[in-house]
């Protein structure tokens, strides 16, 4: 029983050091987006929340959404004046990668590059996981 | 025989435009690619063609050529903002399926 507690213990100890050495970065224009968003709604205890589920072409899904609360477990990042946070879950899928907003001919959309996913669907909002995290 | 561009879709289509000198138009086409088999494509356009078909709006014009159209008649492009995403949007009659993420479709044979 005891055995269990300290393993456990220690599980979320490597876990939390893996999250440290791997953070998710997010580039200057999706930064910028990220800003003019919330301004926009005029609230700026609003963090943007990314999560993960199940769907699409590939398997699972980035999510987007504003949230004014922060969960639980939630790991947090400040960056240039906007807050980020991501529940444990998705945070094992999305370790090292980088949060970008492009702008071209046919739209505009928040990308992932993500160093966990395998393969991504053609429109990137879907992707499959490499690894177990 | 038409296509339609919403009021959202020739904005952005203008706003594409903008500052683009060397482009006097957009092309949208379609090519063989995609999960569905055909998908849309914009470009921009430096000639206009003698068989293309010409929409003009406010701060701009689209094109499509002769065997593309064929395939887009009776077309609504629209263009949807969500505050994650924006892109244009096909709705067109002559597709019969589409992809999930809508970027590819197919047409009865």
């Amino acid at each position: 029983m005891k055995r269990t507690s300290e393993k456990s213990v220690q599980d979320l100890l490597d876990n939390a050091a893996e999250n440290q050495r791997r953070r998710i970065e997010l580039t200057e224009a999706a930064l910028q987006k990220i800003k003019s968003l919330i301004e926009e709604e005029r609230d700026k205890e609003l963090k943007l929340r990314i999560f993960i589920t199940g769907g699409g072409c590939s398997g699972y899904q980035y999510n987007f959404a504003f949230d004014r609360e922060i969960e639980e477990g939630d790991i947090l990042y400040e960056m240039g004046g906007v807050s980020l946070v991501i529940d444990p879950q998705s945070h094992m899928y999305l370790r090292g990668a980088q949060i970008d907003y492009e702008e071209n001919l046919e739209g505009a959309r928040f990308v992932i590059h993500n160093p966990n996913a395998g393969s991504t669907c053609s429109c990137g909002s879907s992707f499959s996981a490499n690894c177990t995290p | 025989m038409a296509i339609s561009i919403t009021q959202s879709a020739q904005e952005k289509l203008a706003k594409a435009l903008l500052g683009k000198k060397d482009s006097v138009a957009l092309r949208l086409a379609v090519v063989r690619s995609g999960c569905a088999g055909f998908s849309y494509r914009l470009d921009y356009v430096r000639q206009i063609e003698s068989e293309d078909t010409v929409w003009d709006f406010p701060g701009g014009k689209l094109v499509v050529d002769k065997e593309s159209f064929k395939l887009l008649d009776g077309l609504v492009l629209d263009y949807i903002k969500d505050p994650f995403k924006e892109r244009f949007v096909f709705n067109n009659p002559k597709a019969t399926g589409s992809c999930g993420c809508g970027e590819s479709f197919s047409v009865a044979k």
